[in-house]
C-alpha cells in the first residue's frame, strides 16, 4: 500500500494523493486529478457536460492488490448519463470504465502507472463527450463485468420487433449456479436461453414452466419465461438517442428504464399478465424471469449493421412476490445481465472474420472431409448435407475428431457435432458411388442449393461418378485429398458445365508433377499410397499411416483454399495443390487453372470420346504450321477412363526422327518411341501414357482408308482403347477400332 | 491534427515551440542551458525534447521551418550555436547532427553594430552572422528561389535605412505573415505589431535591445478550424512599448492584440507593466492603464504563461509577484489560469488548439523511470566501504 501511495505521489504529486482510510479489508486514496480541458471550460471550472476541472477519484485497495488491480470510484454527482461508466446501482459511486477488457489483466501488464494513465485520459475524454466515437458506431450500455448471461438470436428478434404490439413472450431455458466467489454481493449466476417458442399468457397454462430441478446438487436448471418488450413506433419510430449507464437493480428503476425508452405501457401489460400467471404456478423458489427491452438508437451499434440494441435483464422472482401485481412491488430484485448472441452463421461469421457465402455438400466424412466440413461451418458456412456409409473404428480415432461411439456412424456424428453449430444439417449414411448412380440418391447427396460439392473419399469411383453428373445439377464439383503421407495435399474444382470434369482434372494433377519435380516426388513418393495395416487379428483396414496433427494441418489449408475459391469461382477448372516441408515447415502452393477440353467423339468407338485440352490442341497447330505442305503427327500422352470412357490427353511427344511426312500421308517412326514413352510413363509414377497418335490432313476430310487399315493395325498389337487424332485445317477427327464390336 | 504550442522550461528566459495545423514548427528563441544538456545531471533536457517534437528530412536531418529571435539577449538564444546548424546546408554533418533553421525571422537590429549600448553574446553574434548571409544570398539575387537554408525575412524595417534594398524580405510592422519557410501554410496568421520604430523622445540604450523585440500575435488553426486559438509573445518588449501599442491599436482594432495564450513578456517581469521599480520598495509601484490594456486583451478562458523561474513573494524581478498579480487579475483572478513554467521544471508546458479551441495538454505523468527511482543512486557521488579519517 505504501509503495502504491508513493507511486501516486511520484505520478500525480504529493499534494494530490491522501490515503482515507487504510483498513485490512479495503484502503482508500483519495487522488485529486486535473483533467485536461479547453480553456473556456477551465475558466468556467467544469466542461459542458460536468466533468470539474480537478476531480477527485477514490482508488480502493482490496487485500487482494497486487493480485488484483484497484478500483476508482468518481464523486458521487458525477454526471452519470456518460457512457464507459460500469453498471451498477445509483447508490453506488459512479465506476469508470478505463480499459477495453479485463483491468486486472491490464494492472498485471501496465501497472499502477499504466491504470492511472487510462484514468487521466477517460477523465480528459470524458470532459469532451468522446467517450463515445459516433463514427464508429453506438456504444451499447456498457456490461461489463456482469455475471449474468441471456443468449438470444438477434436475428429474429430484428424481425419481431418491426412488428405491432411492443411485446413477445418467449420460453426459456435456464440454468442457475452458484458463484466461487461473490460479485457486487450476487452469489448466484444466471445462464438464460430465449427460444423462439412464444408463449401466449394466460392461454391454457404454460407445461413445466417456472419448475426448477436441482441437477448434481449445484446447477438450478428450469423453464422460465422471458419478456421481449420495444416501444411501438407511433407514425416513425422510436429512437433513444440518450446514453444511459446500468442502474437498474430494482422493479421500480426497471419500470423507470423502460418509461425513459417509451417502452413502460408494454412491459406494465405482460408483467399483469405473468403476475396472473404466477399466481396460477405455485413458485416453490427464486426464478429468473428474462426482461429484454428492445432500444432503437439513432445510428448503428459498434460493429454492426443494426441500430437496435438489446438490453437484457433478469427479474428475481421468488414465491413472496406472487401474491400481488408484480409492477406494483418496487423492490422485485432485478439484476442487468450480458446479451449473448445465439450461436448462428452470421456470429460464427463474425467470430471467424470471415464473410461466408457457399453451402456445402459433404462428400466422405472421413478425418480429412469432417475437419474441413468443421473448418467451413466454424466460418460460418452452410454445410447441408455430409454422407458416409462407414462406422467409427477403435483405429479411426487417431485422427477423427468427433468420435461418437462405436459402431455409430461417422456421418451421424459430424452431423451432430455441426447441429451443435446450429447448422440443420442432414446426414446420409449412404453408399455414396451408387447414390450417385441415381436421380433420386443424387438429389439427397447434392440438395438443390449446394454451391460445391466436396468429395473427401479418395475413392476414384466416387470422383468418376461425379464427372458424369448431368450438368443440370448445378453444384460445382470439388475433390480434396491428402497426399505423400500428409505433406500434400490437392483441391481439384472442375469447371463450368462440368468441363474440365474431376477426373479430367486428376490427370491433369499428375501431369503437373512432371512439371515440378518436388511435387513429382511427393506424388510418387515410395510409402505413399494407400495399404494394409493391421488393426485387429486378420483384419487389415485400407489406409495411409499419418498423424492427426498432419492431417489436420493439411485439412485447415484445404478448408482455407475452399473458401477462398468460394468467393470467386472461376469457369475453368483449377488444379491447388499445396505442399508442406517436411524439415523446415514451409511449404508452397501451385495453382492451375484448366480450360474446358475439347471433346472428340471417336468414330466406331463404342463411345469413347478424346478430351483435348485447348492448349494441346494448339500445340498440335504448331506444329501442322511448321509442315504445312505435308502431313505430320506425333504421339498422345495420357490416361484413359474406362468407366467414363473418355481418353484425357494432357501431353505430346513429338514424332521420331525416323518418322516420314509427305503430301499424301504420315508415317510414324520407331526410333527410340518406346524408350521415350516408357521413360514418361515412369517419371509420372506409372500413371500416364501413350493413349493414341494423331496426325494431320492437308484438306478437310476424316479418316482415310489408309487411317482406318492403321486402326485396325493398332488394335491387334494394342488393346483398346487406343484411338487415332486427325488434325485437318477447320476440325479434329478421331478414329479406334474395335475389335469386339466386328 | 491539432496546432500545439509548447513552453521549455528554462529558466529565466524563452523558449516556444508553434506546432502549426499542418505540422509545419515555428520555434520563437531558446535558452538551453549548460546544465539541461549535462546527460548526468537532474536538469530537464530542455534540448530532447525540442528534437522529439521536431520532423527530420529525406536526409535524417531535423529541421524547424521558422526560428524566430524575438531579440538577441542571451536568454532568448543561449545553445544556438551549440544545437542549431548555422551556415550553407551542404556543411552540415551528420555527426553533429544540429537542428537546420529553414528560415529565420530576425530584427533588424541584426544591421546594427556593436557598441557600448550593444553589445552580443556569442550566441547572438553567430545569429547575426547567419542573418547577414542570408541577406547577402539575397542581396546577391533577388529573384532566386533560396535553397533550404537559405531564407530569412526581417522583421519590421531598420530606422536606418539598412532594409531599404531588400523589401522583398522584410515584413513591415502591421503586416501579416501566413508563410513558414516561403509555403503558403494556410492555417496560421501572425500580425507583426513590433518592434516599434524609436520615438522622438527615446534614447538609444541598453534597453534598446528589449524595446526592439519581435512581437507576434499569431491566429491559429485548430484541426481545421480557423483562428481556433490565438498567442500573444513579445520577447522582453518593455512598458513603453505596450503603451504605444494600445495607443496604435487600441481605439480601433483591439482585437488586434486578442489572445487566449499570452506569454507574459520579459519573464513575467513589473517592467512591462510599470514605470516603476519592484525592487525598490520606496518606490510608488504604480501599473500603467494603457500598458495593461495592450496585455488584456483575453478571449474568454484565455490564460497566461509566464517563463521564468518559480515565481516568490519577493522583491525580485524579473519575475516579479506584483506582474504575477497583475496578470491574475487580468484572467479573472482565476490562479488556475495562469502558468508558470518554473512550476514544473522536469516537464513542458503544452496546449493544443483543437477545433473547439485551446486545451491544456496533460502533463506527461512521470515516467516509469522516476517512478522506479531507475538511476537515483548516480545523481549524487556516494561513499561505499570504510572511509578512514585522517588518512
Amino acid at each position: 500500500m505504501q509503495r502504491a501511495i508513493r507511486v501516486f505521489e511520484s505520478s500525480i504529486g504529493a499534494d494530490s494523493v491522501e490515503a482515507l482510510s487504510l483498513e485490512d479489508d479495503a484502503a482508500d486514496v483519495a487522488l485529486t486529478i486535473e483533467v485536461p480541458m479547453l480553456l473556456k471550460w477551465r475558466a468556467q471550472g467544469h466542461s459542458d457536460n460536468g466533468v470539474r476541472c480537478e476531480e477527485v477519484v477514490t482508488v480502493r485497495f482490496f487485500p487482494s492488490y497486487p493480485w488484483s488491480a484497484p478500483r476508482f470510484y468518481l464523486r458521487e454527482d458525477f454526471p452519470r448519463e456518460l457512457p464507459h461508466i460500469q453498471p451498477g446501482p445509483i447508490t453506488r459511486p459512479p465506476e469508470p470504465c478505463l480499459v477495453d477488457g479485463n483491468l486486472d489483466e491490464f494492472f498485471m501488464e501496465a501497472g499502477l502507472v499504466g491504470v492511472l494513465q487510462q484514468l487521466h485520459q477517460w477523465l480528459e475524454r470524458a470532459a469532451e463527450g468522446a467517450l463515445i466515437n459516433a463514427s464508429q458506431g453506438w456504444e451499447p450500455t456498457l456490461r461489463h463485468n456482469l455475471v449474468d448471461d441471456l443468449v438470444l438470436d438477434r436475428s429474429w428478434i430484428e424481425q419481431v420487433v418491426c412488428e405491432q404490439g411492443g411485446s413477445r413472450v418467449y420460453r426459456t431455458s435456464f440454468m442457475q449456479t452458484g458463484l466461487v466467489e461473490a460479485v457486487d454481493g450476487r452469489e448466484t449466476m444466471t445462464f438464460g436461453r430465449v427460444d423462439a417458442e412464444r408463449v401466449r399468457l394466460q392461454s391454457p397454462p404454460s407445461e413445466g414452466l417456472f419448475q426448477g430441478r436441482l441437477e448434481d446438487g449445484k446447477f438450478l436448471v428450469g423453464e422460465s419465461l422471458t419478456l421481449v418488450i420495444w416501444a411501438e413506433p407511433r407514425g416513425l419510430p422510436v429512437i433513444a438517442d440518450k446514453y444511459q449507464p446500468e442502474t437498474v437493480y430494482s422493479m421500480q428503476a426497471l419500470l423507470e428504464r423502460a418509461e425513459a425508452y417509451q417502452m413502460r405501457v408494454p412491459l406494465e401489460r405482460e408483467l399483469a399478465r405473468l403476475s396472473s400467471e404466477l399466481a396460477r404456478n405455485e413458485l416453490m423458489t427464486v426464478t429468473p424471469v428474462g426482461v429484454v427491452m428492445c432500444v432503437r438508437r439513432p445510428y448503428h451499434l459498434i460493429g454492426t449493421d443494426s441500430t437496435l440494441e438489446l438490453v437484457p435483464y433478469y427479474m428475481d422472482i421468488g414465491p413472496q412476490h406472487c401474491n400481488s401485481p408484480l409492477a406494483e412491488q418496487p423492490d422485485i430484485p432485478v439484476v442487468p445481465a450480458t446479451h449473448r448472441d445465439a450461436v448462428s452463421q452470421s456470429l460464427l461469421e463474425r467470430a471467424s472474420g470471415q464473410s461466408a457465402s457457399g453451402t456445402f455438400a459433404m462428400l466422405g466424412c472421413g478425418s480429412l472431409g469432417s475437419k474441413i466440413a468443421m473448418h467451413l461451418a466454424r466460418g460460418g458456412n452452410s454445410v447441408s448435407v455430409v454422407s458416409d456409409y462407414a462406422l467409427f473404428q477403435p483405429h479411426n480415432l487417431a485422427r477423427h475428431g468427433l468420435y461418437d461411439g462405436l459402431s455409430s456412424g461417422k456421418a451421424t456424428a459430424l452431423a451432430k457435432a455441426l447441429r451443435r453449430l446450429g447448422q440443420p444439417v442432414v446426414a446420409h449414411e449412404a453408399n455414396i458411388v451408387r447414390w450417385l448412380g441415381e436421380a433420386t440418391g443424387v438429389a439427397a447427396l447434392v440438395p438443390k442449393g449446394t454451391t460445391t460439392v466436396i468429395d473427401t473419399t479418395a475413392s476414384r469411383r466416387v470422383r468418376d461418378r461425379l464427372s458424369s453428373l448431368p450438368t443440370e445439377v448445378s453444384a460445382r464439383m470439388a475433390s480434396g485429398a491428402t497426399f505423400g503421407n500428409g505433406y500434400g495435399g490437392y483441391l481439384l474444382i472442375e469447371g463450368n458445365d462440368r468441363s474440365p470434369t474431376l477426373d479430367d482434372l486428376s490427370t491433369e494433377y499428375l501431369r503437373l508433377g512432371m512439371e515440378h519435380p518436388d511435387l513429382g516426388s511427393l506424388q510418387h513418393a515410395e510409402d505413399e499410397g494407400v495399404r494394409p495395416m493391421e488393426v485387429g487379428q486378420g483384419c487389415a483396414s485400407m489406409t495411409i499411416p499419418m498423424s492427426d496433427s498432419r492431417i489436420s494441418a493439411m485439412a485447415s489449408r484445404l478448408a482455407e483454399t475452399v473458401v477462398a475459391e468460394e468467393s470467386s469461382i472461376p469457369d475453368t477448372g483449377r488444379v491447388i495443390v499445396r505442399m508442406d516441408d517436411e524439415t523446415e515447415n514451409e511449404g508452397q502452393w501451385i495453382r492451375q487453372d484448366i480450360e474446358a477440353p475439347i471433346v472428340v467423339p471417336i468414330t466406331d468407338g463404342d463411345g469413347w470420346t478424346f478430351r483435348i485440352p485447348p492448349r494441346i490442341e494448339g500445340a498440335m497447330r504448331d506444329e501442322v504450321s511448321r509442315w504445312p505442305s505435308v502431313e505430320t503427327g506425333g504421339v498422345l500422352m495420357g490416361r484413359t477412363n474406362e468407366r467414363l470412357k473418355t481418353i484425357t490427353i494432357v501431353d505430346l511427344l513429338d514424332a521420331p526422327p525416323d518418322s516420314v511426312r509427305s503430301a499424301s500421308g504420315f508415317r510414324l517412326g520407331t526410333s527410340d518411341l518406346k524408350n521415350k514413352i516408357s521413360d514418361y510413363f515412369e517419371r509420372s509414377g506409372e500413371t500416364l501414357f501413350d493413349v493414341g497418335t494423331w496426325h494431320s490432313h492437308l484438306d478437310d476430310q476424316g479418316p482415310s482408308p489408309t487411317d482406318r487399315n492403321t486402326a485396325i493395325s493398332l488394335a491387334a498389337e494394342r488393346p483398346p482403347p487406343y484411338g487415332m487424332l486427325i488434325v485437318t485445317p477447320s476440325a479434329l477427327h478421331a478414329i479406334m477400332h474395335h475389335p469386339d464390336l466386328e | 491534427m491539432p496546432a500545439t504550442i509548447t513552453f521549455f522550461p528554462v529558466d529565466n528566459g524563452d523558449m516556444t515551440l508553434v506546432t502549426l495545423d499542418t505540422g509545419r514548427t515555428i520555434l520563437i528563441d531558446c535558452n538551453i542551458r549548460n546544465e539541461a544538456d549535462d546527460e548526468d545531471g537532474d536538469a530537464f533536457d530542455v534540448a530532447g525534447a525540442l528534437r522529439d517534437r521536431l520532423p527530420t528530412d529525406a536526409q535524417g536531418r531535423r529541421y524547424v521551418d521558422v526560428m524566430v529571435l524575438s531579440h538577441p539577449d542571451k536568454d532568448h538564444c543561449l545553445g544556438l550555436e551549440r544545437h542549431f546548424h548555422l551556415g550553407p546546408l551542404d556543411k552540415w554533418d551528420r555527426d553533429d547532427d544540429k537542428i537546420v533553421i529553414r528560415e529565420m525571422w530576425s530584427s533588424p537590429m541584426v544591421f546594427r553594430r556593436a557598441s557600448k549600448q550593444l553589445t552580443l553574446v556569442p550566441d547572438a553574434k553567430v545569429w547575426n552572422q547567419e542573418a547577414r548571409r542570408r541577406v547577402g544570398l539575397y542581396r546577391d539575387n533577388p529573384y532566386a528561389t533560396p535553397l533550404v537554408g537559405d531564407r530569412i525575412l526581417i522583421m519590421g524595417e531598420d530606422e536606418n535605412g539598412k532594409t531599404d534594398d531588400i523589401p522583398g524580405i522584410v515584413v513591415p510592422v502591421d503586416h501579416t505573415i501566413s508563410q513558414a519557410d516561403g509555403q503558403n501554410d494556410g492555417t496560421f496568421v501572425a500580425w507583426l505589431l513590433g518592434p516599434l520604430p524609436i520615438a522622438a523622445d527615446e534614447e538609444e540604450d541598453e534597453l534598446a535591445k528589449n524595446r526592439s523585440s519581435i512581437i507576434l500575435r499569431f491566429s491559429l488553426t485548430g484541426d481545421g478550424c480557423l483562428d481556433a486559438g490565438r498567442f500573444l509573445t513579445g520577447g522582453d518588449a518593455e512598458v513603453g512599448v505596450w503603451r504605444r501599442l494600445w495607443a496604435r491599436h487600441g481605439p480601433n482594432a483591439p482585437e488586434r492584440l486578442e489572445y487566449d495564450i499570452l506569454l507574459s513578456p520579459h519573464h513575467c517581469s513589473w517592467h512591462s507593466l510599470s514605470e516603476d521599480s519592484w525592487s525598490d520598495p520606496s518606490s510608488e509601484r504604480r501599473v500603467d492603464t494603457n500598458a495593461r490594456n495592450s496585455l488584456s486583451q483575453t478571449r474568454f478562458g484565455a490564460v497566461i504563461v509566464a517563463s521564468s523561474k518559480e515565481i516568490l513573494d519577493d522583491n525580485s524581478d524579473p519575475p516579479c509577484i506584483g506582474a504575477k498579480d497583475e496578470y491574475v487579475d487580468i484572467v479573472d483572478g482565476n490562479t488556475n489560469r495562469f502558468f508558470c513554467t518554473g512550476d514544473t521544471p522536469d516537464d513542458v508546458l503544452e496546449f493544443e488548439i483543437g477545433s473547439s479551441g485551446p486545451k491544456k495538454k496533460a502533463r506527461s505523468l512521470a515516467s516509469l523511470v522516476s517512478v522506479l527511482g531507475v538511476g537515483a543512486a548516480a545523481r549524487t557521488p556516494r561513499d561505499h566501504g570504510r572511509r578512514i579519517r585522517g588518512s
